[in-house]
């Protein structure tokens, strides 16, 4: 058994990961993924290969679509369990209904006849 | 709606339209009729009304915006405990514009129905502009969470402005009856008030018309009498928008007047000849 793996501690992080929005900006400038290695080089002083900020960019955007499971567990799961949002609340509402009536017909009314 | 209780209110703003003289009628028809009856005046500078009938009727001060609305709260909360089957609020000049706000805020015309009591306003058609804005702003308000009388004061009132200008046909809709106040001598209502000054308080118009009584000379009391077959008549006429189902009088026909007979042919002088 190997005693040195250990679980848990701290995820890993690729280098590339502050400078996700500026990977975006130079694709959306249409920027190729060997100017953006070279732009990685000259700009910001890391080293990396031409396929780093293609694979670094395609699993985070692919991440950001589906949940992520710690984050889903803490957002999707409220403190207790809630009746659902279409079923009507079992207490009456703060608010009553305002109250309809039917109220004259003003504009039959000459009020020119006042004055 | 079963209705089980009865306000009768007169919110116009304007004075000297006949309201607190209408009421006095209205609340000896209810006597005649030995309806349980209670009120409440929000005339606090006069308090007539209440200084009339000091064991049916309390009197409040409706003060300021906010006092107005803990006063009205206070009043509406009484008449639902109450047992009588009809509360006649006398309403002050100048107080439509509380009551109303007072009613919206507290949104008593729902609560209140709600508890099967269902309110009456008494609505007086004027000469004066500013009224009849106040009279269309009254039922705009209240639409057909009340029921209307219509109150004509020919005393008061020779224009028919109120005609002219479709609110009287608009109010028919609503289920609106019209009642005329009778024109009442200015003679008899001196002797009233000297009466009154007399008694060292004031009377109700059953009390200055019963015959027997010492308050006004026969034939003043007399007018009295007259004026008050007039309007009893009128309420009966109207009872379902003041009482409710149940506390409906029995009103016995009333003869109708005999045809005045043809006079006979009589032979005549021919003055011409």
């Amino acid at each position: 058994m190997n005693e040195n793996h250990q679980r848990g501690g701290k995820a890993y992080h690729s280098v590339l990961e502050p400078h996700f929005d500026f990977i975006r900006e130079q694709r959306q400038r249409r920027k190729t993924w060997q100017e953006i290695a070279e732009m990685f080089r000259t700009e910001k002083g890391i080293r990396v290969t031409l396929y780093a900020p293609y694979h670094f960019y395609r699993r985070k955007l692919k991440r950001a679509a589906k949940p992520h499971w710690e984050k889903s567990a803490v957002d999707s799961q409220p403190a207790r369990p809630s009746v659902p949002a279409s079923r009507p609340q079992p207490r009456p509402a703060p608010l009553p209904v305002q109250p309809t009536f039917n109220r004259p017909n003003l504009s039959t009314i000459n009020t020119e006849e006042f004055t | 709606m079963n209705i089980t209780k009865r306000i009768h209110i007169n919110p116009q703003s304007k004075g000297s339209l006949g309201k607190s003289f209408e009421s006095e009628f209205r609340t000896a028809w209810l006597d005649y009729h030995r309806i349980s009856w209670n009120g409440s005046d929000l005339d606090d500078r006069h308090h007539s009304f209440a200084d009339r009938h000091p064991e049916q009727v309390q009197s409040y001060t409706l003060g300021n915006d906010e006092d107005s609305k803990s006063t009205l709260l206070g009043l509406f909360r009484n008449v639902t405990r109450s047992d009588a089957p009809v509360h006649v609020v006398d309403c002050r000049a100048q107080a439509d514009g509380l009551i109303v706000q007072a009613m919206e805020s507290l949104q008593l015309l729902e609560s209140l129905s709600s508890q099967g009591i269902r309110c009456t306003f008494s609505l007086f058609p004027s000469e004066d502009t500013e009224s009849m804005n106040n009279l269309l702003d009254l039922f705009y308000f209240a639409g057909d969470r009340v029921d209307y009388v219509i109150v004509h004061n020919p005393a008061k009132v020779r224009t028919n402005l109120f005609k002219k200008s479709n609110i009287e046909a608009e109010l028919k809709k609503f289920g609106a009856k019209e009642i005329t106040l009778p024109t009442v001598t200015a003679i008899t209502l001196l002797a009233i008030k000297r009466a009154e000054a007399k008694a060292g308080r004031k009377l109700s118009f059953a009390e200055v018309a019963t015959p027997g009584t010492t308050h006004l000379e026969l034939m003043l009391a007399g007018e009295m009498q007259w004026a008050m077959q007039q309007m009893f008549r009128q309420y009966d006429d109207m009872a379902e928008l003041l009482l409710p189902p149940q506390q409906m009088p029995e009103v016995q026909p009333q003869p109708k007047p005999a045809a005045k007979p043809a006079r006979s042919k009589q032979p005549m002088l021919n003055l011409g000849e």
